[in-house]
């Protein structure tokens, strides 16, 4: 095990094999993961999927069972919080109760050669960061949820972390603030240009903040990549399926007869994306958002086109959600913009998606 | 609304006020006689009777100030041992998979009669040559407040969420630094009253002292023997001073935390 990895400059974390088992229960395995300098990736996942588990991991709250956590190049699983260079944000915050918000925030200043006036001028502009001036003196049971996440925020990164570590930031706060907290922290990684690792389950909070998006499954990373990577080109079915909607349709490549790869599902024949290793008789899944299939008279242009009967339509505002089933029994979720369709739609319809518009993955037979 | 909880309420007074004298009547009851001047065993008759005769005799007793001084470091003792003990419980119990058991072994000693400890302990002293002492008698006291004084200091624990260290170790606390600026001011109320409950229990502990004292005697001892063998009131004097010091030390301890409490209120 070398306490150094080769001087990538541009990897503040690497995550190795790594693994975390409590007793029989498999937390982590195998993860493999770099975070580059500089970015705000997050680990997206159900509940119970492992990626806190990977944050304390990180943050060194919990000791691998297995594989190497290096932070800034440097071996660091043995290493304790106090001797490692992440900030951490703690989902339940954790503000010390018998200290005030300046008493809170100075605290990971009284480990730094700083006197007393030093301290203060940087708690004050750690406020000013996140727009709580005027609260040092305040007591931690007087602030609300909102202003706790703030002051969490600000004790973390006076410390002038080059990695800040959050844990379900924004669980705690109610729908409004959430979306505006989202914003902020994005700002704020923005403005501060270190690296942000964040864990959620809130899908949307994880598109609009992160530069990359890991997903992890059941201890298992599943994917890695930007937020339209993973919309458009997902690598499995659960990572097209928990981000966003998506239709799922699984079958078998088969050969139609003029030569052409289809998909075989439940007796009916979809044209697919080529795909060159995907082969003969290979189980697959294509994966059609809804708001690339059109309903409609005009959807019959489409190469795939097919007869539906409309189960269901969702008047949402600004789109329409159309529930329809197959003749093969599949059932396909639909959305089209409100403006974009003038017809009433029937009992049954023919709806359509071009080949382009989907996406092939391979899956195991079960 | 209306006479059916005037009813509760007053029902309920009456049962605080009875149960409140049940406690106090004896002990005030002697504060009372010891005021009474004459070698009789009574309340003194007019207000001019009161007096502090037995009270001033109380000085001149011999033995006495040997045994309150020996009460008292016992006492201290018993208090400094018994809230380090349960402040290490504190820490590790935290940590513990099988809280359950350890909560069990520490409740079990308090379902020993007092008398068959203390006379085991003395037996088993001498089985290991160790010679009746105050220290001897200070293990025995250990021994009975440690459970009560654990209990209390576990309960300030469970105030203490493992974040609060989580967050200080993150911030850059060392072990110790993280026990000295976060735990122990949070717990600091539970480890006073660990030793609170020492002293107390400690000072007013007979039979434990009784088999495992040296030559030097503890006051319930010394006052034992005074009831045994028939001396004059000034044994009520002691009694009544002993009960005035007492509530005087309660009241300094209330006082104490109420003004923490209004001193952490202020702010809200």
């Amino acid at each position: 095990m070398k306490n150094r990895i080769e001087s990538k400059d541009e990897i503040d974390v690497y995550l190795k094999d790594l693994c975390k088992r409590f007793g029989d229960f498999t937390a982590v395995s195998d993860l493999t993961l770099e975070v580059h300098k500089g970015e705000f990736l997050t680990f997206l996942g159900p509940s119970g999927s492992g990626k806190t588990t990977t944050l304390r991991m990180i943050g060194g709250f919990e000791t691998p069972t297995a594989g190497e956590v290096y932070i800034q190049g440097e071996l660091a699983n043995d290493k304790p919080p106090n001797k490692r260079a992440t900030r951490t944000v703690f989902q339940d915050l954790a503000l010390f109760p018998h200290m005030a918000v300046g008493g809170n925030i100075e605290y990971g200043l009284s480990f730094q050669s700083l006197n007393k006036k030093e301290r203060k001028a940087k708690a004050l502009k750690a406020l000013e960061l996140v727009d709580l001036e005027g609260l040092y003196e305040r007591k931690v049971a007087t602030l609300s949820g909102g202003q706790k996440q703030r002051v969490a925020l600000a004790r973390a990164l006076v410390t002038e972390p080059p990695i800040l570590l959050l844990d379900e930031p924004l669980a705690a706060l109610d729908e409004k603030l959430r979306e505006r907290m989202q914003g902020e922290l994005k700002n704020l990684h923005k403005r501060l240009g270190i690296t942000f690792i964040a864990v959620t389950h809130n899908q949307e909070e994880a598109l609009t903040m992160s530069d990359r998006i890991a997903i992890i499954d059941r201890g298992r990373l599943e994917q890695v990549a930007t937020a339209r990577e993973l919309y458009e080109s997902p690598k499995s079915e659960f990572v097209a399926d928990f981000i966003g909607v998506a239709n799922i349709i699984r079958g078998k490549i088969v050969k139609d007869n003029t030569g052409v790869k289809k998909l075989l599902s439940n007796g009916l024949e979809f044209f697919i994306p080529s795909r060159d290793e995907i082969g003969i008789g290979e189980s697959v899944a294509l994966v059609v958002r809804p708001e690339r299939i059109e309903i409609g008279d005009k959807a019959k242009k489409n190469k795939n086109s097919f007869s539906v009967r409309v189960r269901n339509a969702l008047y949402k505002g600004a789109s329409l959600e159309y529930f329809v089933t197959l003749c093969n029994d599949q059932k396909i979720r639909i959305r089209v913009e409100s403006k974009a369709l003038p017809q009433e739609i029937d009992r049954t319809a023919t709806i359509g998606w071009n080949e382009s518009d989907s996406a092939v993955l391979k899956r195991e037979p079960n | 609304m209306g006479s059916i909880s005037i009813l509760k309420k007053s029902c309920l007074w009456t049962f605080t006020i009875l149960a409140l004298l049940f406690i106090f009547l004896p002990s005030t009851y002697l504060l009372a006689i010891s005021l009474e001047p004459s070698e009789l065993e009574r309340i003194p008759r007019n207000l001019s009777d009161f007096s502090l005769k037995w009270y001033i005799r109380l000085f001149h007793q011999e033995r006495l100030p040997g045994a309150i001084k020996q009460s008292v470091m016992v006492g201290l003792l018993t208090a400094g041992i018994t809230s380090f003990l349960s402040l290490l419980s504190g820490m590790c119990y935290r940590k513990l998979r099988k809280k359950s058991y350890f909560l069990g072994l520490l409740i079990f000693p308090m379902f020993v009669p007092g008398i068959i400890a203390a006379i085991s302990l003395s037996v088993f002293f001498r089985l290991i040559s160790i010679r009746s002492s105050m220290y001897t008698v200070v293990l025995g006291h250990v021994l009975y407040a440690l459970p009560y004084a654990t209990i209390v200091t576990l309960v300030s624990f469970s105030g203490l969420k493992e974040g609060f260290i989580e967050a200080a170790r993150d911030l850059g606390a060392s072990g110790f630094r993280a026990f000295k600026d976060i735990i122990f001011p949070l717990t600091r109320g539970g480890i006073f009253g660990a030793a609170l409950f020492g002293f107390l229990l400690s000072l007013n502990e007979f039979i434990r002292a009784y088999f495992l004292s040296g030559w030097q005697e503890t006051l319930s001892i010394y006052m034992f023997g005074q009831m045994k063998g028939g001396a004059d009131p000034s044994i009520y004097a002691l009694a009544g001073l002993i009960l005035s010091v007492s509530i005087f030390l309660v009241l300094v301890a209330l006082v104490y935390y109420s003004f923490i409490r209004y001193s952490s209120r202020s702010f809200a």
